[in-house]
C-alpha cells in the first residue's frame, strides 16, 4: 500500500541539515523541476523514480544547466571528517573579532560558487583562507563547520511527507499559519480525541490547514469516517495533500457544510413520523458514510481562535460518553468555555491544559537543552460528554 | 470488553469507568459476581465514597448518563486508553498520557504497525498502542517480571485486545526479542536500554523503521544516544515535555487588596470614589497548577534506516 518511490504529482520533503521544504512533483514525466535549497538550485525532476532516502548534489557532463542534478548517495561524508587531521586550539585566547579572519569575499566565494565548485570545496577553500581555523579549539572548529554545511552540504534528504515531518515542518515555517498547533499538541490532541480505527470522528478546522484531519485519516489507514465540519466553501487541505493519500486513505473523509446539515436535521426532527427518515436510509447503502446526526460521534476535535459559541454546538453531535478536544491558540476563549460547559453540565474531566516541550542536545560531556525552545504550543481544552 | 470497539450501552464483561469526581473515578468490570479474600463467590457490589453500587445492574445501562450509588450518583463512562492510565493499578512505574502521546505520534504509528515494546510495566502505554495499530497492526510486549505479564495478559483479554497482542516474559537485554526483521516501532522503559539496542536492530524492518527509549536520567540517555549511533541509527533526537494545567477561577478580591490611588487625582476623596464596588474587584483568572509534575523522563527517538540489501 504505501508507496517508496518519487512520483510525479506527488509531495516530498527536502532536507539539508536543519532546513526543509516542501515540493510537489511535476504532474508530467520529462520536465525539468528546478527548486531552491538554500541558494542553490537543484533539478528535482532528476530525482524521479527513485527510493526516498539521501541524494547528492551533482554536476553532470552533458548537462550544461546551473541545476544540481540528485544522485542516490548512501556514503555521507561529514565535513567535520574531511578536515579532521587540522591543528586546532587550547582556547580562544588569541582570537580577535576584528572582521578580517576570513580573507575571501563575499564575491570571491560567489566566483567559486559560479565556478561548479562542489560545497565540500568551497568550505575547503573558506577554511583555508581563514586566519583563525586552525587556532580554534577543536569544539569550535566543529560548531564552525556544521554552521556552514547548513549551507553547503552536497548532501539532501528527500523524505516522504508523513504527519511527523508534516507538523515539524509547518510548525517551523510560520507556527501562526496552523495557529501554533505544535507537533507535541497534536499528540496531544490524538489522544484526548481518542482517535482509533472505526470510529467516528468530527474536526473543525478553523486554521491549522488540514493538520488534525491529515493526522486522524493517517492514524486510521481507511478504516472509520472523518468528518470534516465546516460552515462556508471547502475545509482546509493543504496538510491533507502534502500526505499523497491514497484513495483508500482518502475514503473516510466526508464533508460536511454545517448548514446544510442544520436544515436536514431540523427536516428530520419535524417529520418525526412513522417513515424512516432519508438520512437513516442511506445507511443501507454499503459505501455510504454512517449519517451525521446528533449524538453520533466518538470523538470531536474543533481547532479555532473562537471556540467558544461553535464548540458549544458542534458538542451536541457527540455521542454520551465521546471525548472532546477544543484546542485555541489563546488561552482567553477556552477559559469562557471551560466555565460554559462546566455550569451547564455539559461535560466530565473538563480539563484546560498547555503543553511543554523542548529538545536537548545529547553529546558525550556536552549534554544540555537546546538554547532555543517554543514558548507556547497553544492551548487544549478537553472533556467528556455526559446527560445529566 | 469495551475497549475494542466503541458501544453505547454496558454488555456483562465489560469493563467500565465510573465517574465520582475528578478526584474519584474507578474502572471496573461488569460481571455479577466476584471472589472474596478467603475464596467465597458473593455478589459484585461496589463501594463508592457516595454508597454501593450493585455492578451487575449496570448491564444495559447507557455509557455516559448518570448511574445511581445508595447515597449517591456518578457517571457511566466508555473506558479509553487515557481514563485506564488514570485508574489501573499500578505494578510499575507508569507512562502518563503527554509522554504516551508524543511516543505514539514520534514512533509514525498509525493502523497496521507491528510494534515490539518492552518492558510491559503496568501496560499503561499498551493501551494507547494497540489503539493506534488496530485492527490490521500488532504488539509484541515484553517484561522480565513473569507476574506483570500474567496480569496484563488477563487484562488484555478483558478488555477484548487479545488479538492485537503478544505479551511475554522475556529479559530483552539478555535474550532479545526472537523477532527478525518484523517491526515498525521498537519502544524500550528499561533501566539500560542501551544493551537491547543492539536487539531492536534485529527486531526493526530491513526496510526501516524507528525507535524510542525512555530514560528518567540523563546519565542513561547518553549511554542510549551512544549505542543508537554505534549501531547504525539515524536523527537521533532527545526530547522531553510536560503538561501543564490550569484552573478556572472566578475571583473576587477582598477590599483590602483594592488599591484605588493616582496621582492625577487632587483628593483623597477622588481616590476612594469606586471603592468598595464589587464589579472592580471580580476577575476570572487562569491559575496554573501550584504543584505539577516536573519530570517524567526523557525520550530518545531515532530512526533505523532502510538497508542496503532492501529492493524497492
Amino acid at each position: 500500500m504505501d508507496v517508496n518511490l518519487i512520483l510525479n504529482d506527488h509531495f516530498v520533503l527536502v532536507q539539508r541539515k536543519s532546513q526543509m521544504s516542501l515540493h510537489q512533483l511535476p504532474k508530467k514525466e520529462g520536465k525539468q523541476w528546478t527548486i531552491k535549497v538554500g541558494r542553490d538550485l537543484v533539478d528535482l525532476s532528476t530525482a524521479l523514480g527513485k527510493p526516498h532516502g539521501t541524494f547528492k548534489l551533482s554536476r553532470s557532463e552533458e548537462n550544461e544547466s546551473k541545476a544540481f542534478a540528485l544522485v542516490p548517495s548512501s556514503d555521507v561524508v561529514e565535513m567535520k571528517e574531511k578536515l579532521k587531521d587540522l591543528n586546532s586550539g587550547e582556547n580562544n585566547k588569541e582570537i580577535w573579532d576584528d572582521g578580517r579572519s576570513q580573507q575571501l569575499k563575499k564575491e570571491d566565494i560567489e566566483e567559486l560558487r559560479g565556478q561548479g565548485l562542489t560545497g565540500s570545496e568551497i568550505v575547503s577553500q573558506l577554511v583555508e583562507n581563514s586566519k583563525t581555523f586552525q587556532i580554534k579549539t577543536e569544539f569550535s572548529q566543529e560548531k564552525y563547520l556544521n554552521k556552514k554545511e547548513e549551507k553547503y552540504s552536497e548532501w539532501v534528504e528527500i523524505l516522504k511527507p508523513n504527519i511527523r515531518h508534516l507538523a515539524k515542518y509547518f510548525h517551523s515555517q510560520d507556527p501562526m499559519q496552523i495557529l501554533n498547533l505544535r507537533p507535541d499538541t497534536l499528540a496531544m490532541i490524538m489522544s484526548l480525541a481518542n482517535i482509533k480505527s472505526n470510529g467516528k470522528f468530527g474536526v473543525f478546522d478553523g486554521g491549522c490547514q488540514g493538520l488534525v484531519t491529515a493526522a486522524i485519516l493517517d492514524r486510521i489507514q481507511g478504516f472509520g469516517t472523518v468528518w470534516n465540519l465546516c460552515l462556508k466553501g471547502t475545509p482546509q487541505k493543504r496538510v491533507i495533500q502534502a500526505m499523497n493519500f491514497n484513495p483508500e486513505q482518502l475514503k473516510p473523509l466526508k464533508n460536511a457544510n454545517l448548514r446544510k446539515l442544520k436544515e436536514s436535521l431540523i427536516k428530520e426532527e419535524n417529520e418525526n413520523g412513522d417513515e424512516v427518515p432519508a438520512a437513516k436510509m442511506i445507511k443501507l447503502d454499503e459505501d455510504a458514510p454512517p449519517p451525521l446526526e446528533f449524538g453520533s460521534l466518538d470523538g470531536l476535535v474543533v481547532v479555532c481562535r473562537r471556540p467558544n459559541a461553535i464548540a458549544k454546538e458542534l458538542v451536541k453531535l457527540l455521542a454520551p460518553s465521546g471525548n472532546f478536544v477544543i484546542f485555541c491558540p489563546y488561552s482567553e476563549p477556552l477559559c469562557e468555555t471551560y466555565t460554559d460547559f462546566r455550569e451547564c453540565n455539559l461535560a466530565v474531566n473538563l480539563k484546560l491544559t498547555e503543553a511543554w516541550f523542548r529538545l536537548h542536545q545529547v553529546l558525550p560531556l556536552r549534554t544540555h537543552p537546546e538554547v532555543n525552545m517554543s514558548g507556547s504550543g497553544g492551548y487544549i481544552l478537553s472533556g467528556i460528554k455526559v446527560v445529566s | 470488553m469495551s475497549f475494542a470497539k466503541t458501544k453505547d450501552a454496558v454488555e456483562e464483561g465489560d469493563t467500565v469507568i465510573i465517574y465520582v469526581n475528578p478526584q474519584a473515578m474507578y474502572a471496573i468490570q461488569v460481571k455479577p459476581l466476584i471472589t472474596t479474600k478467603k475464596g467465597d463467590m458473593v455478589e459484585n457490589i461496589f463501594q463508592t465514597a457516595y454508597g454501593a453500587l450493585k455492578v451487575q445492574e449496570l448491564v444495559g445501562k447507557k455509557f455516559g448518563h448518570k448511574v445511581q450509588f445508595s447515597r449517591g450518583w456518578g457517571y457511566l463512562l466508555h473506558p479509553t486508553p487515557e481514563l485506564w492510565t488514570l485508574n489501573l493499578l499500578h505494578r510499575t512505574q507508569i507512562l502518563y498520557t503527554p509522554d504516551i502521546s508524543l511516543i505514539v505520534m514520534q514512533l509514525d504509528l498509525k493502523a497496521g504497525s507491528i510494534v515490539v515494546e518492552s518492558g510491559t510495566g503496568s501496560g499503561s502505554l499498551s493501551h494507547a498502542i494497540i489503539r493506534a495499530i488496530a485492527p490490521t497492526g500488532h504488539l509484541h510486549t515484553f517484561d522480565f517480571h513473569q507476574q506483570r505479564v500474567e496480569i496484563v495478559t488477563k487484562e488484555f483479554f478483558d478488555h477484548g485486545l487479545e488479538m492485537f497482542v503478544t505479551a511475554k516474559q522475556r529479559d530483552a537485554c539478555k535474550d532479545g526479542f526472537d523477532l527478525e526483521d518484523t517491526a515498525d516501532a521498537v519502544f524500550l522503559d528499561l533501566p539500560n536500554p542501551w544493551l537491547a539496542i543492539s536487539h531492536a536492530v534485529k527486531a526493526l524492518k530491513n526496510s526501516g523503521g524507528r525507535i524510542c527509549t525512555f530514560s528518567p536520567c540523563i546519565e542513561q540517555t547518553q549511554k542510549t544516544c551512544e549505542a543508537l549511533v554505534a549501531n547504525g541509527f539515524k536523527c537521533i533526537e532527545t526530547m522531553e515535555c510536560l503538561q501543564r494545567e490550569f484552573q478556572v477561577k472566578n475571583i473576587t478580591l477582598p477590599d483590602v487588596d483594592d488599591y484605588n490611588f493616582s496621582f492625577s487625582h487632587t483628593t483623597d476623596k477622588d481616590c476612594e470614589e469606586g471603592k468598595g464596588k464589587k464589579e472592580g474587584r471580580k476577575f476570572r483568572a487562569l491559575l496554573p497548577a501550584l504543584q505539577m509534575a516536573g519530570h517524567t523522563g526523557y525520550l530518545t527517538f531515532a530512526t533505523w534506516p532502510r538497508q542496503s540489501n532492501v529492493q524497492i
